[in-house]
């Protein structure tokens, strides 16, 4: 086949849409503040990045017009959120398009795992309580009670519990009818669902693929179990500082929304319908790193190191060759440690002073969409040759020590780019892109 | 030239049994694995029925670092443990034999995470008050560990935090690495089509030539007190609670909807040349899968059998065998109006004057709906097909339906040279994927 390339890209943010992504981002400005609305008050950590994107934002993207709300979870609506966007970008109406061209398009998305309704689930959890046993101070199901706690529900509450909803939801809005898939597990399937539209592109499945990730990290759901696995960044900092990436002084995650949405498709397809390629896709590989304990650390930096060496050897680049190398800077120290010490193995900290770039201080810990993220921050630096500011990093950690953080957005040709997601459990993506 | 993917390992933890030989032996006796939910006291509800495994699952003590508490963790070991000892893999340290094997794993709904929540409801909202419409939400945040004030996240978890845990099943996957010895993990879900897709991502990570042997299925407890009474609400489960071994009764006229089933299936697919030069016992070949997407209802499948048909097509062009190759086709036959008819008519679509005379039929009527396992036990039953010369039938075919009128193999199996069999999974959100098998070669 052809070179797979990417035409075109779409996010939603907690500082909104690809273009105020980019535009906060280059300023050095944070997303993250304070949860003062209904919707996350009292959720820990007590800060986030919410997505500043809503659903009438969805009117007049392609594909939106049968987007209903009650029908979409917070990992659809990103979704679908940032494959409008996307569709938009690359100029594509599904409405208009033949059979031929609706069979050809797949759809792959990395979503986490899906998280509904829940209210209504500790809800039914409290009325499902045995009303004796409660009295006593004890939990016990009355399961005779099933059927009162249910009435707070609708057969689409279930429906959204599955996990391939966005994914569903995106080949619908995209008109796709080629192969659709949806990757979860940890928070690096973001990139993976990129790897593997690559191959649905290889393997001549489909000529377009609709790719990328999705991730509400401040739902109640996620910023609870976070908050049980201790990964979250210490209450009461002042939040336009909390999310400190790869930085010593780093206490934890903070979350944030987010999803990212890309047009991946041959080279052929692109040119036959008179897209212009933005890059092209040289490099992927993943791999699990069998953690210490169930939730992390990684043991040690190998497995990183082995990822990103595999993404270089595929693109056949030095590491000198890279221009930009997108971390991901979750803030959680341990699995920090971690990257640092294999970013500054694989790239050097002098190289990675002139290529380095996080997004995490800017829109938080987006969960799958933060591999995504991290693409789309190096699609715009190709096209604007600008190397955003380190936000959030002052005292780099570890391995990077001796670095010296990007204040402000300096110019930069930057032709390849590697993008690395590291999740806490030890699964690792890792890509490579060179400018078309 | 592709790679030539072959099976060599088959596992299962089924509601019939956990030896494969043993399922398919009750398959072919028409036995069903449906009845009363004993999990928990389903009276009250409208689906009372599922098919449970109800016994002891053997599976491994420890898994590297993982919790093998959750039911979906024991049932996923204890599938991979016989599906590898089945194809005589050892898990491997050398990092070649690693960086060559893969686990795709299709992971499903179902959970106890809000029966693990219940003592933090109570904490934060006392005794239940079936009359309170709007329960204080961020007084359950703060009970769950939450709060601005409150402490620095480290340390134990608290309880409702901890328990949360319990509602994602993103653990399995890894799980099986560590058991096979496998570098690349990949956990995806398209619904009812999961295992079949996770069968067809295998295939083509080793024709890629990124993988030799990959352990790949599916897992699925969705038996729960809160999935049966939700799957009721959206029309999908059956009712007929007082006969649970005729409620499962695909392309029956009378059928009202699916049986909720749990369990978790896994096969060891490896390289052609590769299984040889290891001595393997090769069980059968995968010869075709296609996909495709109806893009039109989140819960209906396109009418037509559109989607449907276009997956069968692709997979026997995939295979380069037509119609008239085809010998048997396990449906999806799910026992609901609206997949069965158009099932049916993806079929003769597909098949065209083939239909009329090709088997087909439904292990459903036997084992309800394994969701995300389904596609897998179905391609081991398929492979047993060929592997044993029998059909095994659709149960509970007592009244035709006009818009199921293909050849179901109804209510007895059926002794046939089956050398190809077609295995179709179908999901909610419009995935469908088929999977053509064969013998040994």
């Amino acid at each position: 086949m052809s070179d797979a390339v990417f035409t075109a890209f779409g996010a939603v943010t907690g500082a909104g849409d690809e273009v105020a992504f980019r535009e906060s981002w280059l300023e050095g400005r944070s997303s993250v503040r304070a949860f003062d609305d209904k919707a996350h008050d009292g959720l820990p950590p007590g800060y986030g990045a919410p997505l500043a994107f809503v659903h009438k934002d969805l009117r007049g993207l392609p594909g939106g017009r049968g987007l209903r709300p009650g029908t979409l979870t917070a990992h659809s609506f990103n979704a679908v959120g940032a494959v409008g966007r996307a569709l938009a970008n690359a100029n594509i109406d599904p409405e208009s398009d033949d059979v031929e061209t609706a069979d050809r398009r797949g759809v792959y998305l990395g979503t986490y795992t899906n998280f509904p309704a829940m209210a209504k689930h500790l809800k039914l959890a409290w009325l499902m309580a045995d009303g004796d046993s409660a009295a006593a101070g004890e939990y016990a199901i009355d399961d005779g009670a099933i059927p009162t706690g249910m009435k707070g529900f609708t057969g689409f509450d279930f429906l959204k519990l599955m996990n391939n909803m966005p994914t569903a939801h995106a080949a619908i809005q995209a008109g796709a009818r080629g192969p659709a898939n949806t990757f979860l597990g940890h928070a690096s399937v973001g990139l993976q669902a990129i790897g593997r539209a690559w191959d649905a592109l290889r393997l001549d499945l489909a000529d377009q693929v609709v790719c990328g990730g999705s991730g509400p990290g401040t739902i109640e759901g996620l910023c609870l179990v976070h908050r049980g696995r201790g990964w979250l960044a210490s209450p009461g900092l002042e939040p336009g500082a909390a999310a400190r990436p790869l930085d010593a002084d780093a206490t934890g995650m903070v979350p944030g929304d987010g999803g990212a949405a890309f047009v991946l498709e041959t080279a052929d397809n692109a040119a036959a319908r008179g897209a212009t390629p933005l890059a092209t896709l040289v490099g992927y590989d993943d791999r699990l790193v069998v953690p210490t304990a169930e939730r992390g650390p990684l043991p040690d930096a190998a497995g990183v190191v082995a990822t990103l060496r595999a993404v270089l050897e595929q693109a056949g680049w030095q590491p000198a060759d890279v221009d930009l190398v997108s971390a991901t800077g979750s803030g959680l120290p341990e699995l920090d440690e971690v990257e640092a010490a294999a970013l500054a193995e694989v790239f050097g900290a002098d190289h990675l002073a002139g290529s380095l770039v996080l997004h995490t201080g800017v829109v938080g810990f987006t969960e799958a969409a933060h591999g995504p993220i991290g693409l789309v921050g190096a699609l715009q630096s190709m096209a604007d040759g600008q190397l955003p500011p380190t936000v959030g990093l002052s005292s780099p950690r570890g391995a990077l020590a001796g670095l010296t953080p990007r204040a402000a957005a300096t110019g930069r040709d930057v032709a390849r780019a590697v993008v690395l997601s590291v999740a806490p459990e030890g699964t690792v993506s890792a890509l490579a892109v060179e400018r078309a | 030239m592709k790679r030539r993917v072959v099976v060599t390992g088959m596992g299962t933890v089924t509601p019939h049994a956990d030896r494969v030989d043993q399922l398919f032996a009750q398959l072919c006796e028409g036995t069903s694995a449906v009845g009363l939910i004993s999990q928990f006291d389903a009276s009250a509800l409208p689906s009372q029925i599922a098919a449970e495994v109800r016994y002891e699952v053997t599976c491994p003590d420890e898994v590297g670092p993982y919790d093998l508490s959750p039911r979906a963790m024991r049932f996923a070991t204890g599938a991979a443990q016989r599906a590898l000892a089945s194809a005589g893999l050892e898990p491997s340290d050398d990092p070649a034999v690693r960086a060559r094997r893969e686990i795709q794993l299709a992971v499903g709904v179902g959970s106890t995470a809000m029966e693990a929540l219940g003592p933090v409801t109570l904490r934060a909202w006392g005794a239940p008050d079936p009359t309170q419409r709007r329960p204080d939400m961020p007084a359950v945040r703060r009970a769950a560990g939450g709060g601005r004030g409150g402490p620095r996240a480290a340390g134990p978890p608290p309880p409702g935090g901890g328990a949360l845990d319990e509602w994602f099943i993103d653990q399995a996957a890894p799980a099986l690495a560590v058991m096979m010895g496998a570098q690349r993990v990949c956990t995806a879900a398209s619904a009812c089509a999961s295992g079949s897709h996770a069968i067809l991502d295998a295939v083509h990570s080793i024709r890629l030539g990124r993988a030799d042997a990959v352990l790949t299925g599916g897992v699925c407890t969705p038996v729960t007190r809160s999935m049966m009474p939700g799957f009721a609400m959206l029309s999908a489960l059956t009712s007929r609670n007082d006969d649970p071994a005729a409620a499962s009764r695909p392309f029956d006229r009378d059928r009202d909807g699916f049986i909720m089933a749990e369990g978790c299936s896994l096969v060891v697919l490896e390289e052609l040349e590769a299984a040889r030069a290891r001595g393997a016992d090769i069980l059968g070949e995968v010869l075709g899968v296609g996909i495709a997407t109806d893009s039109y209802r989140l819960t209906d499948p396109e009418p037509t059998g559109r989607g449907m048909g276009q997956a069968m097509r692709r997979a026997m062009a995939d295979a380069g065998v037509g119609p008239a190759d085809v010998d048997y086709v396990n449906a999806h036959g799910t026992s609901t109006k609206l997949n069965d008819a158009a099932e049916t008519r993806a079929i003769k679509a597909s098949f065209g004057d083939r239909a009329s005379t090709l088997p087909v039929s439904s292990s459903k009527s036997m084992f309800g709906h394994l969701i995300h396992a389904a596609g897998v036990t179905e391609a081991i039953v398929c492979l047993q097909t060929i592997r044993n010369g029998v059909i095994t039938p659709t149960i509970n075919q007592e009244n035709s339906d006009p818009e199921c009128d293909l050849d179901y193999v109804p209510n007895v199996a059926r002794e046939a040279n089956v050398r190809i069999a077609c295995n179709n999974s179908f999901g909610f959100g419009g995935q469908n994927v088929s999977v053509l098998l064969g013998g040994a070669p």
